[in-house]
């Protein structure tokens, strides 16, 4: 198991008390899989991701858990240890590749600074392996591109970029966080299509995080359902896509827009808004906006409920759990 | 960029000619006899008659202005009165003194109020934070002068560390300097408060921003991130903001120099007012006005060119 | 009266709320008990000082403090104190007034260009970046050579230090506002520019004009004693801070008390107005707080 993450909670105070961003969170990576962390905005993923190498905003405070990294617990390491972990074994791509390339220097220098590491390598030979790099996530005419400026280029082509970066250092996990979010649909899909073509090479784990089942559905293996906070369903992608058993990932799945049946004059939503997370209420966090809701979900939290041996959904509704 | 430039040079060439024309304005539209008011009460009636004559005061004001014009641009500000020296001669001896004494300003602003910033942004929260951030805004609050005035009092008067009066021994460095310390960081105290917040809150911005993040998530060493990545983008600001502040630099090198009784365009403006010397009082009021307008043109010009974004959208 | 509709505009809360963010903060807490005893020595002015400020005893001349004069006597026998003591109404009076008459310039051009027509706008920012690109100390040392040395000559440099800036704020301010979709809507019911200014503009405008205005207020006693000191301000007997530091500056050698007694108060004063105006502008709306 490469990255093990459990029982994390987060929280950000505030002049209105703490915000509990993240509570009770467990979920499992395995070497080489595609995990994919679905939510809607506001349901914690990216902080979730975020906390895993450690780069959340200076308030926030991880209250309880652990984070293992094949074995190594992170939340214990010094802050040079973890430094080294970046880029190095665990690498990110993020959403908006445009805010988040620099946009003063050149890409290739840009490309040049991150193998800092590698202090024996030349400027040269680093330049030769960052325009390998280029070459291999399709940027076309790269050994001249290299020199250009992120503004330069295209969304699709700096989001190329922001992979290629990530992967310079060879990591073992691989952090993309709402990579096709900011592009269009056709450009997603050939982001989407160069992440399944680079699994060949790259024998590390993704974990994927979008509010996109398409996107999901596309690339990953596994599936860990985010709400507000908790996990509410995870399982293999094709018992999640077949069998949803969780209220949420059974209302999400109706709402995916590519599910829309032909005809249809509405697009059906999931009513309310999420719950507030310095107030939690006590009972299930979904209860409030549950179709399905009985009285005891107000009241008790659930516990997650085993469907298969690698499904389970926390919901009153399947049997007593 | 290259249109940016254009324009804002055209802008500058605006208002240096309304300068003028406003100084003009002041001169001839005064009511009395403009020989007068140019020239001062200290002319002779000869000197006036000459004034007259040549400045074509019987002719149209169109005219007039046309003449004053040309004569003004061909490097002409008249002659003082009082010595009989081309007032243009007077002014380009008096100038280097008050540059200098600008820079080292900007100098103490620059070397002191950076690293301020930096380190307070770095160290933002703790108490060092907001303790040198109340200094800062004592350093602007309190006017130049009054730092000056205790400045000399202190280490010149009472101390006496450093010299009270004049430039120092031409020639001679180390004497220059140690006249220099005293009115350059009373004119520059005002400018590390300033530099120092601006580049404290900018640091802070750029730090804040996703590439900043970006390079973090690559395991760059923060020392790293803030000299390499950040301290450029939070600079920038800082020099659009010398261009502005140019003029408040000038108010307090003027002071200075009657303060510490340096020689300079300040000290010169000032005497030639106390004493009315008027061809002086416009020759130098005309030549800092059009420096200051150039400065300020310069200082946006680099602004642009520096930062890519701007000078790619140009 | 229209509410507020731009959120650049800082949004005025609710008075309650800004004051209690004011008090809590204990740079606002300093300055506003400075300002407080500046304005107040200003008013008691004559009842505080001891001797008149003109009263002139040459036998007791640059004597140093003692029990009857606190700040020592200058070099015609005169209280220091007493003249430190009625500089602050001065002072304030100067910065008050060249103030006011900024912001009604100001912000009446500024009106006028943002709303009025394209040549008439154009014509006025002109005016308003060619008075701008003097730098103030030679401005007013060509108007002390045209106009002579005077208190108006002292309001005039103020008033074109800052009238120009203030007239840019109120023009952009205008210019967006009349695009706002309510300003169509007014137009469209046939209202004219002077109700459509009065009441829709003039509001919006005034706010951010007004917290400009008051974090000149210290600039503005500064330049009226930086002009005083030169000589070029207040006319002798009248006291002022600048003209103590000019006799303090003859005199440093005798004695640095005057000196030190007239820069005193103007470091108290630009240092409570400034604390004072940084506070209230973050108390008034915490979002334009630099500080995240």
């Amino acid at each position: 198991m490469l990255l093990e993450i459990d029982d994390l909670s987060v929280e950000f105070p505030t002049a209105q008390g703490p915000v509990h961003a993240l509570r009770h969170v467990s979920l499992t990576v395995p070497r080489g899989r595609i995990v994919g962390l679905v939510g809607e905005s506001g349901s914690g993923k990216s902080t979730l991701s975020l906390a895993i190498p450690q780069l959340l905003a200076p308030n926030a405070r991880i209250t309880g858990g652990t984070i293992r990294l094949d074995g190594v617990e992170l939340l214990a390491l010094p802050e040079a240890k973890i430094r080294a972990l970046r880029g190095q074994r665990i690498a990110m791509v993020f959403q908006d590749p445009m805010s988040s390339l620099n946009p003063v220097l050149s890409i290739g220098t840009q490309m040049a600074d991150i193998q800092f590491r590698d202090a024996a390598l030349s400027r040269r030979a680093k330049r030769t392996r960052a325009i390998a790099l280029l070459v291999r996530v399709g940027i076309p005419d790269a050994a001249r591109r290299i020199d250009d400026y992120a503004h330069q280029f295209s969304g699709g082509m700096r989001q190329r970029i922001a992979i290629a970066m990530a992967l310079s250092g060879n990591p073992d996990l691989l952090i993309a966080d709402e990579p096709t979010t900011a592009l269009d649909v056709t450009l997603e899909a050939q982001i989407l299509d160069l992440l399944r073509d680079l699994r060949r090479d790259f024998d590390g784990a993704i974990l994927l995080v979008s509010h996109q089942l398409g996107v999901i559905a596309e690339l990953c293996d596994d599936v860990v359902v985010l709400y507000a906070g908790e996990i509410v369903e995870r399982g293999p992608v094709a018992a999640i896509f077949a069998r949803p058993s969780h209220p949420y990932t059974r209302a999400l799945l109706d709402c995916d827009p590519g599910r829309l049946a032909i005809g249809a004059d509405q697009f059906p939503t999931i009513e309310g808004q999420l719950p507030d997370l310095a107030d939690i209420t006590p009972g299930c966090i979904f209860a409030p906006r549950c179709k399905l809701a009985m009285a005891r979900c107000h009241r008790e939290a659930p516990t997650p409920v085993h469907l298969a041996p690698d499904h389970r959904a926390s919901c009153h509704l399947l049997g007593d759990g | 960029m290259l249109l940016y430039s254009a324009r804002r040079i055209g802008l500058a060439l605006v208002i240096i000619l309304c300068a003028v024309a406003l100084l003009f304005g002041m001169i001839y539209l005064v009511p009395g006899d403009p020989a007068s008011v140019a020239l001062g009460p200290l002319a002779t009636p000869e000197i006036k008659a000459a004034f007259r004559a040549r400045m074509g005061l019987d002719k149209p004001i169109a005219i007039q202005f046309v003449t004053f014009l040309s004569i003004v641009f061909s490097g002409d500000l008249g002659i003082d009165v009082f010595s009989n020296r081309k007032v243009s001669e007077i002014v380009l001896e008096a100038l280097p003194y008050t540059i200098v004494l600008t820079a080292s300003g900007i100098g103490w602003a620059i070397v002191l109020g950076i690293p301020l910033g930096c380190w307070s942004a770095l160290h933002r929260g703790t108490w060092l934070d907001r303790v040198s951030g109340i200094f800062a805004v004592a350093a602007i609050a309190v006017p130049s002068f009054v730092v000056a005035l205790y400045a000399l009092l202190v280490f010149a008067v009472a101390l006496n560390w450093l010299p009270a009066i004049g430039a120092g021994e031409p020639g001679h460095l180390g004497d220059q300097l140690a006249h220099l310390v005293l009115p350059s960081f009373a004119i520059g105290l005002g400018w590390v408060g300033y530099l120092a917040r601006l580049v404290r809150a900018s640091m802070l911005e750029v730090l804040g921003e996703n590439h900043i993040r970006t390079a973090r998530a690559f395991g760059l060493s923060e020392r790293r991130i803030v000299l390499r990545y950040a301290l450029k983008l939070a600079v920038l600001p800082t020099v659009a903001v010398l261009g502005i502040g140019i003029g408040h630099l000038l108010s307090g090198a003027v002071f200075a120099e009657i303060v510490f009784a340096r020689p300079g365009a300040g000290k010169l403006v000032y005497d030639a007012v106390v004493t009315r010397n008027y061809p002086v009082v416009s020759g130098t009021v005309l030549v800092t006005t059009t420096l200051f307008a150039l400065c300020t043109l310069a200082a946006d010009l680099i602004a642009a060119w520096l930062d890519p974004r701007v000078r790619a959208s140009l | 009266m229209s509410a507020p509709v731009f959120d650049h505009i800082p949004i005025v809360a609710a008075r309650g709320s800004t004051w209690r963010r004011l008090l809590a903060d204990p740079l606002g807490r300093f300055g506003l008990a400075l300002v407080f005893a500046i304005v107040l020595t200003a008013v008691l002015a004559d009842w505080i000082a001891p001797y008149n400020p003109t009263r002139i005893a040459i036998p007791e001349k640059l004597s140093g403090p003692s029990l009857s004069h606190f700040f020592g006597t200058d070099q015609l026998g005169r209280d220091v104190f007493s003249r430190v003591v009625v500089g602050t109404r001065i002072a304030l009076e100067v910065a008050l007034v060249a103030v006011t008459l900024s912001v009604i310039i100001g912000g009446v051009l500024g009106l006028v260009a943002g709303y009025g027509p394209r040549g008439l706008d154009n014509a006025i920012v002109l005016v308003f970046d060619t008075v701008r690109s003097f730098p103030t100390i030679m401005f007013a040392l060509a108007l002390v050579t045209l106009i002579g040395p005077s208190l108006q000559t002292v309001i005039v440099v103020i008033v074109a230090s800052f009238a120009p800036g203030y007239g840019r704020l109120v023009r952009t301010q205008t210019l967006s506002l009349k695009q706002a979709e309510f300003v169509f809507a007014e137009r469209a019911l046939g209202a004219g520019a002077a109700r459509i200014l009065a009441v829709h503009i003039l509001p919006n405008v005034i706010g951010p004009l007004l917290i400009l205005a008051s974090m000149d207020v210290p600039v503005a006693i500064t330049i009226e004693a930086g002009l005083s000191f030169l000589g070029f301000g207040v006319r002798p007997p009248t006291p002022s801070w600048g003209t103590v530091l000019n006799d303090g500056y003859a005199f440093i050698g005798n004695t640095p008390w005057i000196i030190l007694a007239g820069g005193l108060p103007l470091v108290l004063s630009t240092l409570g107005f400034t604390f004072l105006g940084e506070a209230l502008r973050d108390a008034i709306d915490p979002r334009l707080r630099k500080d995240p």
